[in-house]
């Protein structure tokens, strides 16, 4: 069987840009950032299906702000993230220049 | 007090894997959890999160249930084939049986029907209707019959649900497509003559297209029985966790089998004129939220395995 090619949704172009520009979030900083790209309901499948196929990585906060709150999550972009995101930006920005003409 | 999103997570915790919990259901919850502490320090007069904030973290862990359910079944298939094969096994042994005897019981008690009618081929016409109800009672009597003395695996659980999806699916195919022929032809056979169609030989289709309280009640009185195998499997896996020695298990759960189609069948009859869905539904409802609850407060049944 032939290795799975990645790919990038909506979804998770965005996340990427966001985290690439503004370096490491919150899910929730995610959510406010995106301007309505990112709902609240389903950005941590998203950021969760990005980790497993290792496109950001995550770590917990060091501590959480209130006294019985769990840890929250912090995402960064991995080198892979990074580099499929400029290689899916080229190539889409290509194909729609194609598709222009 | 406890920080918003608590209970949600202990919820979900008896459900979902491992992998899940920390990479998508505790992330939501934590942020939740930060805004409310946000919210408190800066002196709000409201601390507690909105119901859209609330209803975005029930998204969140519906959608964790939903795949740690679906990744169990596909884990529980692997793992425990030969178990599930066993189960299909006994499900399809006791399913005929039970489809065999449920024909043949009115030929055998029932009004003898006109000297013309063969007795076989009233058997056959009898089948389709006594398979619907064969085919869920005979699937939850072997998931009972698989997981006496084991404990409630989250795998295995799922992969119950999967066969069960399975049943209900071929019990729509029977009530739809072979139920209506096959009751017309035993009316036709039994009296001897032609008979004009009754609400029992419509299709499912056919009475979803009719509005009359009657033909609602048989509508949904079939689909309730097409989901039967989730309902009689629910007291069944509270049966099993009760009961150790598996004949006390089984006299339990046949007495849960009689006494939900007795429910069932009273509840048609006093309600269904009036509330005909609540009639159909009310029976499948109050069990599975009683196995539920007992399933709920005996936390240790359920074991998640990694």
């Amino acid at each position: 069987m032939s290795p799975r090619r990645p790919s990038l949704s909506d979804k998770e172009t965005v996340v990427l840009e966001l985290l690439i520009r503004d370096g490491e979030m919150y899910g929730l900083e995610l959510v406010s950032a995106s301007d309505g790209a990112l709902k609240r309901g389903t950005v941590y499948v998203t950021l969760g299906r990005m980790e497993e196929k290792g496109y950001v990585t995550a770590r917990q906060e060091d501590a959480p702000l209130g006294a019985g709150g769990l840890p929250r999550r912090i995402y960064a972009p991995t080198p892979l993230g990074r580099e499929l995101l400029r290689a899916w930006t080229t190539v889409s920005r290509r194909l729609a220049v194609r598709f222009a003409r | 007090m406890t920080p918003p999103g608590h209970r949600l997570r202990r919820i979900a915790a008896r459900v979902c894997d491992r992998t899940t919990m920390v990479t998508v259901i505790d992330p939501a919850i934590a942020d939740l959890q930060h805004e409310a502490e946000m919210a408190q320090r800066s002196g709000r007069r409201r601390t507690r999160p909105s119901l859209g904030r609330y209803a975005a973290v029930w998204q969140v862990v519906g959608y964790g249930i939903s795949r740690s359910l679906i990744r169990g079944a596909m884990t529980g298939f692997t793992a425990e084939r030969a178990l599930v094969r066993r189960t299909l096994l006994v499900a399809w042994v006791a399913g005929s049986a039970i489809t065999v005897l449920l024909a043949l019981l009115p030929l055998l008690l029932g009004p003898r029907p006109s000297a013309v009618a063969s007795p076989g081929l009233l058997f056959l016409c009898l089948l389709p209707q006594a398979a619907a109800l064969g085919i869920p009672i005979g699937l939850s009597c072997a998931v009972v019959f698989a997981m006496r003395a084991r404990p409630l695996a989250i795998g295995l659980v799922a992969s119950f649900c999967a066969l069960a999806l399975l049943a209900s699916g071929l019990t729509v195919v029977i009530l739809e497509w072979l139920v209506p022929d096959a009751n017309q032809a035993f009316r036709t056979v039994a009296s001897g003559t032609p008979v004009a169609r009754g609400l029992g030989e419509l299709g499912l289709t056919a009475l979803a297209r009719r509005s009359d309280a009657a033909s609602i009640l048989v509508l949904h009185a079939r689909l309730s029985l097409a989901a039967a195998t989730f309902t009689l499997a629910a007291p069944g896996l509270v049966v099993v966790r009760l009961f150790r020695r598996p004949w006390v298990a089984v006299v339990a759960w046949s007495v849960s089998v009689i006494l939900y189609f007795a429910c069932a069948s009273t509840l048609a009859y006093q309600l269904g004129p009036r509330a005909p869905i609540l009639a159909a539904w009310g029976p499948a409802f109050i069990f599975v939220a009683a196995a539920t609850a007992v399933l709920v407060a005996r936390p240790r049944s359920v074991q998640r395995r990694p």
